[in-house]
């Protein structure tokens, strides 16, 4: 579903990826973890085509997302959901208005059928009520929420979630894990999550893996993952 | 930072010190000037002493120093960064290419453009009265005072409307614009940038020219002439009031000359510059919004740079466009 070959990137001649090789099967749930600036909402960004690889590729669907352009693009984001850390709701729009967005541009639904699958959706995050609240009028968890309703208001077939709960309470950064685990199990889509916090994430995911040093140091199962003896790996999980 | 004869920079005036200090140059110093850093640089250059001992020094100083940049290194900078205005100059020219195509593709999103001929449109109107009426006034006054002096004041209607028709009214509606709404799109695609919300758009499948861009453009290209059109009445009209009612210019006079003087041509040439303003007001304050954070640094401080950036130069553009059209139409 989502393959990465020997992705090369550099940004003002500092070299961020020197060879990133990926493969996230379909339905599969793939927490992507690694220090803070290492390049995780880059690789990200490449796999929802903002941004270009230098060399190598990034396939999803069986389609080149480099070199996708025009409605071939399109046709690819239009089966991809993405949660920005930040949210990325339109804030001269209310909540309601951000998750009817995409509906009202991308589909000939009419008016009653986008109201009832948005309100759906609202309540499916736990929204329910705050339809007209713009988002600086909402909390940085119900912004998530908003984005996350936002995101998978098209059923996506694929999922990209950048830090989910960076900038949370433990509570509700949890409440956002278990609402992507049970929008997982109600769609079944293929989804990268990039994350700092591994241990609340690793039981919603099936693989976990690691970006040290500008390439996937370690990948494999939370099991797989923890047990490993790898000191990028300790030093990681605090255990130097 | 100081530019030396033997091509090499120093970052700091203490540096060039430190160097002709150790060729013993201090006592030769103390003859010219007390504070003469960059002095002894410049004034000695023709001492063929000091140039070799310098030079020498100098030479020594570049092979131990990091901080000296060898004269290659500057014209590499020099080129890159020529490059690099020239890249954003085709970038810019891209931007506007790809917006007229967009603007020629439907479907045009018009509830966008809608709100964007009243935001840049119908909010201005009061702007636009005040700074017409109290233009034409002041032209009023100014005409009549060098008109009476060649005792041509009955030409007064002619002048303040030529003025206003050709060129006061296009420049300073468009300048007006240009603060008020051209600074507000900036900003608000800016921020959109910054909060990655144009990430989000092209996420959806969207194209970001279609809903930020085009919309901007188009009601530019519409509210410019009609903003121009209402300051040019406006201050016909405030004109007619210092020059016919306060110093006795007659209405008939007034009105009867400028029907006479001012032609369809005129007129036609006042729409075409502000049409065309309308056009570089859009081009520039959008650009500069959505390349915000890649062209002018990030977070607040690159939307505001980008803000200012956009004011700036769509003024000055409106200006040297101004300019050649008026040598073009004229």
């Amino acid at each position: 579903m989502i393959q990465i070959d020997n992705l090369l990137k550099s940004f003002d001649g500092h070299e961020v990826f020197k060879g990133i090789s990926l493969e996230i099967p379909k339905g599969l749930v793939l927490a992507l973890i690694g220090r803070s600036g290492c390049g995780k909402s880059v690789l990200l960004k490449h796999v929802a085509g903002l941004i270009k690889p230098e060399k190598g590729r990034v396939v999803v669907n069986g389609k080149e997302m480099g070199t996708a352009r025009g409605k071939a693009l399109v046709a690819l984001r239009d089966r991809l959901g993405f949660l920005f850390q930040g949210g990325a709701l339109f804030d001269s729009m209310n909540v309601f208005e951000n998750v009817a967005f995409p509906l009202k541009e991308k589909t000939r639904l009419s008016h009653q059928l986008i109201q009832a699958r948005v309100l759906k959706e609202l309540e499916n995050v736990g929204l329910s009520g705050s339809e007209y609240k713009y988002p600086s009028q909402i909390s940085g968890g119900m912004v998530k929420r908003a984005a996350l309703a936002r995101s998978l208001v098209g059923d996506p077939e694929i999922m990209l979630i950048d830090e989910p709960t960076t900038g949370l309470d433990p509570v509700t950064g949890q409440s956002i894990i278990q609402l992507i685990d049970s929008c997982h199990q109600r769609l079944h889509f293929t989804g990268i999550i990039v994350t700092h916090e591994i241990s609340r994430v690793s039981p919603i995911v099936d693989r976990i893996a690691m970006l040290h040093e500008g390439v996937i140091w370690v990948e494999g199962t939370p099991s797989e993952f923890f047990s490993s003896k790898d000191p990028a790996v300790r030093a990681f999980l605090g255990d130097t | 930072m100081h530019r030396c004869f033997t091509g090499c920079v120093f970052s700091r005036s203490s540096e060039i010190l430190d160097s002709i200090n150790r060729t013993k140059v201090q006592e030769r110093r103390n003859d010219f000037h007390p504070k003469l850093d960059s002095y002894i640089l410049t004034e000695n250059i023709q001492n063929p002493w000091f140039r070799r001992t310098a030079y020498r020094n100098i030479l020594t100083y570049a092979a131990s120093s990091a901080k000296l940049r060898p004269m290659s290194d500057i014209i590499k900078r020099f080129g890159a960064s020529t490059i690099d205005y020239i890249r954003r100059m085709g970038v810019m020219g891209l931007f506007l290419f790809k917006a007229v195509l967009f603007m020629g593709i439907p479907p045009l999103k018009l509830g966008r453009f809608f709100k964007q001929i009243r935001f840049i449109g119908m909010q201005s109107v009061v702007v636009i009265l005040l700074t017409g009426a109290f233009s034409g006034m002041v032209l009023g006054f100014q005409g009549f005072y060098s008109l009476s002096r060649f005792g041509s004041d009955a030409f007064l209607g002619p002048m303040v409307g030529l003025a206003l028709i050709k060129e006061l009214g296009p420049v300073i509606s468009a300048l007006m614009v240009t603060g008020r709404a051209g600074s507000a799109i900036a900003a608000e695609i800016g921020i959109m940038r910054m909060s990655e919300q144009i990430d989000a758009l092209e996420l959806m499948g969207l194209n970001p020219y279609r809903y930020l861009v085009v919309p901007n453009l188009l009601a530019a290209m519409i509210s410019l002439p009609l903003l121009t059109a209402i300051f040019d009445v406006v201050g016909i009209f405030g004109g007619y009031l210092i020059g016919g009612k306060l110093l006795g210019v007659g209405a008939g006079t007034y009105f009867g000359e400028m029907a006479s003087y001012v032609e369809m041509t005129d007129i036609m040439e006042g729409i075409y510059k502000s049409f065309s303003f309308g056009i570089i007001i859009a081009w520039v304050c959008c650009f500069k919004g959505y390349y915000a954070g890649i062209f002018t640094g990030f977070g607040s401080e690159g939307v505001s740079r980008a803000t200012t950036q956009a004011v700036v130069l769509s003024s000055v553009l409106i200006l040297v466009w101004d300019y050649f059209m008026t040598s073009i139409l004229f």
